[in-house]
């Protein structure tokens, strides 16, 4: 051994001393005790991680968690607050329209529609805002004279106009049924 | 007495409160207590994010308009009119095509940016732009017919709408001509008026790299001056000059004049940036691109905007104290190529970071433009 390697040497012993007195935090004994005692458990994740990065799938699942993060990073409470109105809304509506014979009468109904309309979604949309509309107002129970007099209404015409064209589309579907 | 909310500007913005408020106000707009109504000089809602991908032959302008009257609620009143006068004293509204003048007791000024092409000499008649329907759809004959040549894209002004779009259409465009074999025969410049690539330090120490490895000449600093479409070459302030074979130009921005001329900002309305109030009118609100609340201008921006005012307007007619504020919330997705997208979220205090590329937020992009609508009822 020259001078030379005896100073490699001891300044090599020195470094992985340093270094060895750096990771000898508490941390780094809690981490160890950790491995220690999860030793098996890790080797399973471990081996869990390689495999999903093996085939691809790790990237995909990062990529998605990105796509999470973007959703969660969207929402704002005005949000969360709409979308959990409406998905209530459409729960209580899938509710009532679960009974057998509504479902049935609905689906005569939208055939009805559908008919009507090339575009069943606008159809849908014409129909249920026609009802919102109708629920928005003053409903009072109208008689023959009252039927005459608002069959005059220009938009009390044009619903009458569709609402015949839906029940014409109804019974072509029932008669097919 | 009827209370009268006013909105000018069917955009996203003003589309976005006109429902919000008819949901929230419901009560009070059947009882008669409160009137909203929706003004706007075109029948259509346009969405204008739909522009981007008219050019690459993805999309149709048609895609992004649909009638405000399919959009907004029943419960609003919608205008199809122009507002030629705000007199923010007597609380009036003058119009196009009405005589009589209206009053209001809140206002919400929604109405966006416009283009300024002729800002720039030359620049209408030498450049073509996607920030326009016409504009997009010129570009796609250009775009679909370009085999080769120098594609210069120059911000020739700023602020303009949708921060990323430059840099999204330079992306798009070196991965679609890549795509089709062609980009060893085209050049792909940006020039920039800032001394870096975006007007965020962030989004652009991010960028940057990216367009490096993708052979994007940078041209920073290059403050548009003049185009000359015979010699097809565009100039800068001090006086530099890049030559094109194809230029892509976003055109200078500005605001209304009726702004201006009411006294309520220079184009662009002064206002608190946290409660969105006009600091020279009291009852005047601003959202969206309207508003100067330094935050870019985009469409997250004014659907954020919307809702904290909605709040406002709510809690000041029911005589409490409007506590909602706007913290400068900002989404916007940056398409990096034909396939892939990252997006950046952030607010007054928290910086941009841009998440790593992924066709999976490239999906979610297209997705949200497809479910746009429901934003714009006030669903999503």
């Amino acid at each position: 051994m020259t001078d030379e390697m005896a100073r490699d040497v001891a300044g090599t012993t020195a470094t992985l001393a340093e270094s060895a007195d750096g990771l000898a935090t508490d941390e780094t004994a809690a981490l160890a005790e950790t491995v220690g005692q999860n030793g098996a458990e890790l080797e399973n994740a471990l081996e869990s991680l390689l495999a999903l990065q093996r085939s691809g799938a790790l990237t995909d699942l990062v990529e998605i968690a990105e796509v999470v993060s973007l959703l969660t990073a969207a929402l704002d409470d005005e949000m969360v607050r709409s979308l959990a109105g409406t998905g209530s809304g459409l729960g209580e509506l899938a509710q009532t329209a679960a009974d057998d014979d509504v479902r049935n009468g609905l689906e005569t109904l939208l055939s009805g529609v559908g008919a009507v309309d090339e575009d069943t979604g606008d159809g849908i949309e014409t129909v249920l805002a026609g009802v919102g509309a109708a629920e928005g107002e003053q409903v009072e129970s109208a008689g023959l004279l009252d039927l005459l007099r608002q069959s005059r209404d220009p938009e009390v015409k044009r619903g009458l106009g569709y609402l015949l064209a839906v029940a014409a589309g109804i019974g072509q579907h029932t008669a097919e049924n | 007495m009827t209370e009268h909310v006013a909105i000018v500007g069917g955009g996203t913005g003003g589309v976005v409160l006109a429902n919000d408020l008819a949901d929230r106000l419901a009560t009070e707009i059947d009882a008669g207590d409160v009137r909203v109504t929706l003004i706007n000089d075109d029948p259509d809602h346009v969405y204008k994010p739909v522009w981007l991908y008219v050019p690459f032959g993805q999309r149709e302008p048609a895609d992004g308009r649909r009638p405000l009257s399919e959009l907004v609620d029943d419960r609003v009143d919608l205008r199809i009119d122009r507002v030629t006068g705000i007199d923010t004293d007597d609380q009036r509204l003058t119009y196009r095509d009405e005589v009589r003048s209206e009053s209001y007791d809140t206002l919400v000024l929604a109405t966006g940016s416009t283009l300024d092409p002729e800002g720039i000499p030359g620049l209408a008649a030498g450049g073509h732009d996607y920030y326009s329907e016409s504009g997009a759809t010129a570009l796609r004959e250009e775009l679909l017919s370009f085999t080769e040549g120098r594609i210069v894209l120059s911000v020739a002004g700023m602020p303009h709408m949708c921060p990323a779009a430059p840099l999204e259409f330079v992306f798009m465009v070196d991965d679609w001509f890549r795509e089709r074999g062609l980009r060893s025969d085209v050049d792909i410049a940006y020039t920039y008026p800032v001394p870096r690539v975006h007007k965020n330090p962030h989004i652009a120490e991010w960028a940057r790299p990216r367009m490096d490895d993708r052979d994007i000449e940078v041209v920073t600093d290059f403050e548009v001056a003049s185009v000359d479409p015979d010699a097809q070459t565009v100039t800068s302030a001090s006086g530099d000059e890049q030559a094109y074979d194809l230029l892509v130009g976003v055109p200078p921005h500005s605001g209304v004049d009726l702004i201006a001329e009411a006294g309520l900002g220079d184009g662009w309305v002064d206002v608190d940036k946290h409660t969105l109030e006009a600091t020279a009118a009291d009852d005047v609100y601003a959202i969206g691109d309207t508003a100067a609340t330094g935050v870019p201008n985009a469409g997250s921006v004014a659907h954020y905007q919307a809702g904290v005012v909605g709040q406002r307007i709510a809690s000041d007619l029911r005589d409490r104290p409007a506590t909602a504020t706007y913290d400068g919330k900002t989404l916007c997705f940056i398409e990096t190529g034909m396939d892939a997208a990252s997006y950046v979220e952030f607010d007054y205090e928290r910086p941009p970071s841009p998440a790593a590329p992924s066709q999976k937020l490239h999906w979610s992009k297209l997705g949200y433009n497809e479910s746009y609508w429901l934003t714009a009822r006030g669903l999503l």
